[in-house]
């Protein structure tokens, strides 16, 4: 205990803290006489709070000292600490991060410690009060403390908050920079980044339109930035909470070999680009869409109205292409797959064409069923989210919801069917995925005004704007008549493949 | 008994291949040495087994486990790899207390002890920042035994050592070796490779098998 003591007193009693002591109170000398006569001009009460909150508050000692001191401490225990022959004692980088935060906060807990103290000891001689005082209610002081007064009800509160806010906000900035080093390894590029830490909280209070202030790490310092910034302190708290998150989950990241992951995400890619793409479109249709008189089911209809003969817009056009030829394309390139790398171990296993047909295909229409409610889901919950009315009218076309939601799923599945047995035909003899792009380029010249005016071309009969001039039922008919056809086109192929 | 095991190892560095699928197993209780010019990757190599660089394809694994995925850093390590850093306003001693209270398996006598055994003073108070470059590597062999790691792996261990000291390190590690413990080290100078039990160099990206070199008189 009396070692514990002994280690205290050597760091409090070190002349560099005592410097930061002198500086801070002469400062907070400033700021209290500047309270005392705004106060005493217009007689207003004020309490130890005001003295106390003020110091705390107060931006230029924060972003000129603290945050600067901060930047020091944070960089020369990252730079020393991180060697192999520490990393390879703690086991994990992880570990080294936290041990890096503790290291961190043994010598920051002094500073914040000497602030506190400072920002008490200057209340000595004011009197105390566990409410706000007449001055912080004042317009006089809305710039710092009557700002805070109006969100919190208690300066105790307040000050717990401001407290907790430093120190989640200097953690926070310490595991950046850690995380930051120890991805880069370089330690010029490192001070780099403490430099413009450092500028950007010079630049970011004075320059920032207060839109972009959440983007100043000053922001997160004081509580009145914080309140400027977020109006209510606790979605401050949730983007700080949140940047937490992130930096944990990276820690969590940092001893894996991000290869294995870099190559199982590189072959997920095109499946990721196009559901954003998907995303992308329902999304944008749906912030366009009149709160005031659409509903979600028009977003649905929107989204996916397609094109045919008569009726023809081009981002419809692209983004039937986008969503039916896209998940064409992306099935088609896993068909390749099967027929020309596993098809042959496959098929010698089933002894039959057919049978060897449906174990891969059966999948995929399952898939195609899963895509199409997934579409449609995500089509209601966005229009939901963005504030589109809930019920189930479609005020964009005169048609029942069923009849939409018939359309839209049974002749979309039955669309998709013909789609992927055509690119199959053209897989299975040509063996090579691009001639199924051709396929596709053919499909969409189809889709073109004046071309399908007849809607007996089995192509992107699925549009929902086909149903201004067609039934839903016998568009049914034409594409469970396509897929017969080409399905027994495909019998007869495998039939001619045995003979040969 | 295998404790390291490399298989298909490639590593490119800034734009040059340095290993292309490289395999090793490393045994239980005896000396590798490793040697080849300069940036021919040892240290590379070194900081690979370590985990402290991920190799670009193929796995190395400590005990069966895959540096990367079940393991980031191996246990019971020793390394020095690159220039060792201290905090250069404290002591040897205190360098030292500073590291082994990590993991905090041995005693302060213990880092004394290891530190007189490469001949450094325990008691003085001399700053790190006013040692000679002998007195660092001195150090940093302390740092990379004192606590009786399975496994030490050293780069370059006899740099700036003078002859008598480079005598006593090699008689270490030879008493290391009797003691069951492996060690790895790559080294310049033909007599350091002597205490070797196998010794590879580093050609064309390839590990090649070189004869030991045991017994062999050196002018």
């Amino acid at each position: 205990m009396s070692n514990v003591a002994e280690h205290l007193k050597d760091i409090l009693i070190k002349f560099r803290w005592i410097v930061i002591g002198i500086v801070i109170y002469f400062y907070g000398i400033l700021l209290k006489n500047e309270i005392f006569s705004n106060a005493s001009k217009d007689g207003l009460m004020i309490n130890s709070w005001d003295v106390s909150l003020y110091l705390l508050n107060d931006i230029y000692i924060i972003v000129y000292f603290i945050v600067p001191i901060v930047l020091f401490i944070s960089a020369t225990i990252v730079l020393s600490d991180f060697n192999y022959m520490t990393l390879i004692r703690l086991g994990t980088t992880k570990k080294w991060v936290f041990r890096s935060l503790r290291r961190f906060w043994s010598k920051t807990s002094i500073l914040l410690l000497i602030l506190v103290f400072m920002s008490f000891y200057l209340t000595i001689g004011v009197p105390f009060s566990w409410d706000w005082s007449q001055y912080s209610k004042s317009n006089i002081s809305h710039d710092t403390l009557g700002e805070i007064g109006l969100v919190f009800t208690a300066p105790f509160v307040a000050f717990l908050f401001q407290l907790g806010l430093l120190v989640l906000a200097i953690s926070i900035l310490h595991i950046f920079l850690s995380l930051f080093y120890v991805t880069i390894k370089k330690r010029n590029i490192f001070l780099i980044m403490c430099a413009i830490l450092f500028l950007g909280s010079v630049v970011g209070f004075k320059l920032f339109p207060e839109e972009y202030a959440f983007l100043s790490p000053t922001t997160y310092f004081t509580l009145k930035n914080f309140i400027d910034s977020f109006n209510y302190p606790l979605i401050g708290l949730v983007v700080l909470i949140g940047l937490f998150i992130i930096f944990y989950l990276y820690i969590l990241l940092l001893d894996i070999n991000k290869r294995h992951y870099f190559q199982s995400i590189k072959s997920y890619l095109p499946h990721g680009i196009y559901l954003i793409l998907c995303l992308t479109g329902i999304v944008s249709i749906s912030i366009s869409a009149d709160p005031s008189k659409d509903t979600i089911l028009d977003v649905l209809v929107l989204s996916f109205q397609g094109s045919n003969s008569e009726s023809f817009s081009y981002f419809s056009f692209f983004y039937y292409s986008i969503v039916f030829f896209g998940l064409t394309y992306l099935i088609n390139l896993d068909i390749s797959r099967e027929i020309e790398q596993i098809g042959y171990y496959k098929i010698i296993r089933y002894r039959n064409l057919e049978k060897w047909f449906w174990s891969w295909f059966r999948k995929f229409l399952l898939k195609v069923i899963f895509f199409l409610l997934l579409l449609g889901m995500f089509s209601i919950i966005i229009g939901a989210i963005v504030g589109l009315k809930t019920n189930f009218d479609v005020t964009v076309l005169y048609v029942d919801w069923y009849t939409i939601l018939y359309h839209f799923i049974i002749n979309g599945f039955l669309q998709i069917t013909f789609y992927i047995l055509s690119v199959f035909i053209i897989s299975w003899g040509k063996r090579e995925a691009s001639y199924g792009l051709i396929l596709i380029s053919i499909f969409m010249v189809l889709m073109l005004p004046g071309i399908n005016q007849q809607g007996v071309i089995p192509v992107g009969l699925n549009s929902l704007v086909n149903l201004l001039e067609h039934s839903p039922y016998r568009i049914t008919l034409v594409l469970l008549i396509a897929n017969i056809m080409i399905y027994l086109l495909i019998k007869y192929l495998f039939t001619k493949s045995f003979k040969n | 008994m295998t404790i390291i095991s490399i298989k298909d190892v490639s590593k490119s560095f800034k734009g040059n291949v340095l290993f292309e699928n490289i395999n090793l197993d490393i045994r239980k209780g005896q000396i590798y040495g490793f040697v080849g010019p300069n940036g021919s990757g040892k240290s590379v190599l070194f900081k690979m087994i370590c985990g402290f660089i991920f190799p670009d394809s193929g796995e190395i694994s400590i005990d069966g486990l895959e540096i990367g995925k079940d393991k980031r850093f191996p246990e019971n390590f020793g390394v020095i790899i690159d220039r060792p850093g201290y905090i250069a306003s404290k002591t040897g001693f205190e360098n030292l207390k500073e590291l082994a209270m990590i993991r905090g398996n041995i005693s302060d006598k213990e880092v004394v002890e290891t530190m007189e055994m490469v001949g450094l003073d325990a008691q003085s108070s001399q700053k790190t920042k006013n040692y000679s470059l002998g007195m660092k590597q001195k150090l940093a062999i302390c740092q990379a035994i004192m606590e009786k790691q399975e496994v030490l792996v050293l780069d370059e261990p006899f740099n700036a050592l003078d002859v008598d000291s480079v005598k006593k390190v090699r008689d270490l590690l030879l008493r290391f070796k009797e003691e069951g413990r492996t060690i790895l080290l790559t080294s310049h100078n033909q007599d350091d490779i002597k205490i070797c039990d196998e010794v590879y160099r580093i050609n064309r990206s390839k590990l090649e098998l070189t004869l030991p070199l045991i017994g062999d008189s050196h002018s």
